[in-house]
């Protein structure tokens, strides 16, 4: 409902009304009664010439003009109505009429709200090409070079020189002074006392007998020590002097050393350290942690440690790692074996078995544990599948018919994939390497 | 079908309410773009309108400038550039918008013709109506005012010889083009121009006074009435958005769904439902179709 026009008779009465009048109200002239008399009279007789005219009308012309209406009437309504049934557009116009949609008001006010969502639209889109301007700005501030694109592996790297700071930050307080002269060996270094209150020790059980326990499960050691010497041996002569960290009765040490590659054994136990010792070799009885410490920096070729991993918690592990990135000189070695968790049978079996197991480690958290801790070319290698266990694959002749060779493939295939989670290899090793010296 | 002519705009960080009640009011045939720097321009771009604290380096377009409110100084444009703002934040000659409604049947009743409708209402023929926080009142300068309900003001707006008022009644009172007599901070605030387009000061009773000179002076209360009116018309967004394409030399195409006749009621301001605007109807809709473009009697007018 709109309000009456301001200038209006009404609006002004509401102010003379609802105001209280001035010491002398302008009265209003008194209307002259004379016309407004005259006026009246000639309202009423216009009015009774009208009614007359009209009855007259009626009573003549009423009859002729209501049969011819009646008749004419029914034609066309049956014209009309036929010819608008026919037109399929006269559904629709009925159905938008309906909706309101053909009142002048509505599509103004719908072309109104069309319009404002266009502009607001086009602001959205100004607003949102600012943000995308500020998002570049970001990204070359980033990544100069490639901008917003390569912001991601800038930060990657950025992060990653991060962490080498703070692993250096952290090792630079207990690395010893360098040595006097360049070639002394790590292995002559006189080895640091093991403090008196003790790290956290390896085996988490002082009763349990780990060597019987090694020899009733741990499987023929003549054996296992040819498949490490096969498998390592080539690659660590070229990396020396070699550590072997948890080196035990320093078997592989052994045998590497007969091959004239120069080996260090850590062992914190002192009778197996005792035994590694007498086959010549250099052991140091003590644990990795503070052994690395106290060596200088790049001094180390290669290191190896073999079913030890998986002892350790993992903050000593990290540690481990990282003081191994730091000791090992340019292009040097790090290799780990340890149980391979990702086949089942491993985990179900021989890892739960051992009760000094601290927690399965996946290969893909391991190597993941290596890149952080700044090696670089990180390599995965899987041995010995249990392949004593594997599910039979089926082999038809030639003449074998189609749907048994199409049967024998899908049960091939799902014992291939049963294989490989349940009885895949049983080990892997990590084999990681420093980077290499700066070319300058 | 003729193409658009498009107004690029370019946003930075906040956008004012202002300038979207500018760029909805553009006439129709000139669209609104959202552009870029580092994007190339949609086709038909004839003119840059930029709000952001980005300018253009090397215009080749004609473009206008955004005054952003948290803005000090004035934006540095070139020459003859149009700078926009919020009303009250610009400079005299800047293109200020004011978001206030405009009164309902608001129209410019000038001096002359207010007279006569005090006469014929039997209204006192000097006439002042003041509008206070406490109410409005009205009555003969130098006697005892009437006090009046507040929704009255717009007929006091409408009628009165002259008019006092403040804030939101000041907007009121300019539409309907009165003669009016305010505080510094209310001209401040819509941009007037103290002396042109309104009287000023800030002492109740020297208003009072300046009012009923002003009922008194009938040819000063015209051209004040006259320029306020103005002043307040091109405040309103639709007013803004015609005089920016005006400064930027934006045409809409020639094609348009009003008709001549109703275009040209348009410009004159002629209310929708005048009787003006049916005579004009009547007169013109007999002619061979030279002045009606296309009206036809039985349609619904453009507003």
């Amino acid at each position: 409902m709109s309000t009456p026009d301001p200038t209006s008779a009404e609006a002004v009465e509401r102010l003379r009304g609802a105001g209280v009048p001035a010491e002398q109200p302008a009265a209003p002239p008194e209307p002259s009664p004379e016309p407004r008399r005259w006026g009246q009279v000639a309202t009423r007789v216009a009015g009774r010439g009208r009614r007359a005219a009209a009855g007259l009308a009626r009573r003549g012309l009423a009859p002729v003009v209501r049969r011819a209406e009646a008749r004419v009437g029914q034609r066309v309504h049956r014209m009309v109505v036929d010819v608008l049934d026919g037109d399929p557009a006269l559904a629709q116009v009925r159905e938008v009429a309906d909706r309101g949609g053909l009142d002048p008001q509505r599509i103004r006010e719908r072309d109104d709200t069309v319009h404002s969502a266009h502009v607001n639209l086009e602001l959205l889109k100004g607003e949102l090409r600012h943000v995308q301007s500020t998002l570049d700005e970001l990204g070359m501030a980033f990544a100069p070079g490639t901008g917003l694109a390569g912001a991601g592996a800038r930060y990657a790297e950025l992060r990653e020189s991060v962490y080498a700071l703070e692993r250096r930050l952290r090792t630079a307080g207990t690395t010893s002074p360098p040595p006097s002269s360049p070639g002394t060996a790590a292995a002559d270094l006189p080895p640091r006392p093991r403090p008196a209150d003790g790290d956290a020790p390896v085996l988490s059980s002082t009763l349990f007998d780990y060597v019987g326990f090694e020899r009733r499960f741990r499987g023929d050691p003549d054996a296992i020590l040819h498949t490490l010497v096969d498998r390592y041996a080539e690659l660590l002569s070229d990396h020396q002097p070699v550590v072997d960290v948890g080196c035990g009765r320093g078997e592989l040490l052994g045998m590497l050393a007969e091959r004239g590659i120069e080996v260090i054994g850590i062992e914190p136990d002192p009778g197996m350290a005792a035994e590694a010792r007498a086959r010549g070799i250099t052991v140091h009885e003590e644990l990795a942690g503070d052994w690395l410490r106290s060596v200088p920096d790049g001094s180390l070729g290669a290191i190896i440690t073999t079913h030890v991993l998986e002892h350790l918690e993992l903050d000593d592990m990290i540690e481990l790692l990282e003081l191994a990135v730091v000791k090992l000189g340019p292009d040097s070695v790090f290799i780990s074996e340890t149980p391979n968790p990702a086949s089942l049978i491993v985990l179900g079996n021989s890892y739960l078995l051992d009760p000094t197991h601290v927690r399965p480690l996946h290969p893909s958290l391991l190597a993941f544990l290596c890149e952080k801790a700044g090696f670089r070319d990180v390599r995965l290698r899987f041995y010995s599948p249990a392949e004593d266990y594997h599910l039979p694959m089926t082999e038809l002749g030639e003449d074998a018919p189609e749907w048994a060779r199409e049967l024998a493939g899908s049960v091939n295939k799902g014992f291939g994939v049963l294989n490989e989670v349940l009885f895949g290899p049983q080990d892997y090793a990590v084999i990681a390497r420093t980077p290499p010296a700066p070319s300058n | 079908m003729t193409a658009p002519v498009r107004l690029a705009v370019h946003i930075g960080r906040d956008v004012p309410d202002g300038l979207n009640a500018v760029l909805s009011a553009l006439p129709p045939g000139v669209q609104p773009v959202a552009a870029s720097e580092r994007e190339a321009l949609p086709e038909g771009v004839v003119a840059h309108l930029y709000c952001s604290d980005v300018r253009p380096r090397r215009p080749v377009a004609p473009y206008a400038v955004w005054w952003m409110a948290g803005e000090d100084a004035a934006p540095a444009a070139g020459a003859g550039v149009p700078v926009l703002a919020d009303a009250g934040h610009g400079r005299p000659d800047d293109l200020q918008v004011s978001l206030r409604a405009w009164p309902e049947h608001a129209r410019p009743v000038l001096p002359f013709t207010r007279a006569g409708l005090r006469r014929v209402r039997e209204l006192p023929a000097r006439l002042v109506g003041e509008s206070r926080s406490d109410g409005v009142s009205w009555g003969v300068p130098g006697e005892q005012p009437a006090v009046a309900a507040r929704d009255t003001w717009p007929t006091l707006a409408a009628l009165a010889s002259a008019v006092v008022a403040t804030g939101e009644d000041l907007w009121t009172a300019l539409a309907w083009a009165a003669p009016a007599v305010t505080d510094a901070a209310s001209a401040r605030l819509l941009g007037l121009t103290p002396g042109e387009d309104v009287l000023v000061d800030d002492d109740p009773a020297v208003r009072t006074r300046l009012a009923a000179g002003l009922a008194d002076d009938e040819l000063r209360a015209a051209g004040l009435a006259r320029r306020g009116w103005q002043a307040a018309c091109c405040r309103r967004p639709a007013a803004v958005a015609a005089e920016l394409c005006r400064r930027l030399g934006v045409r809409p195409p020639a094609h348009s769904t009003v008709s001549g006749l109703t275009a040209a009621m348009d410009e004159l301001g002629t209310p929708p439902h005048s009787l003006v605007r049916r005579r004009a109807r009547a007169a013109t809709a007999g002619l061979p179709g030279a002045v009606t473009s296309g009206w036809r009697p039985d349609r619904e007018e453009h507003p």
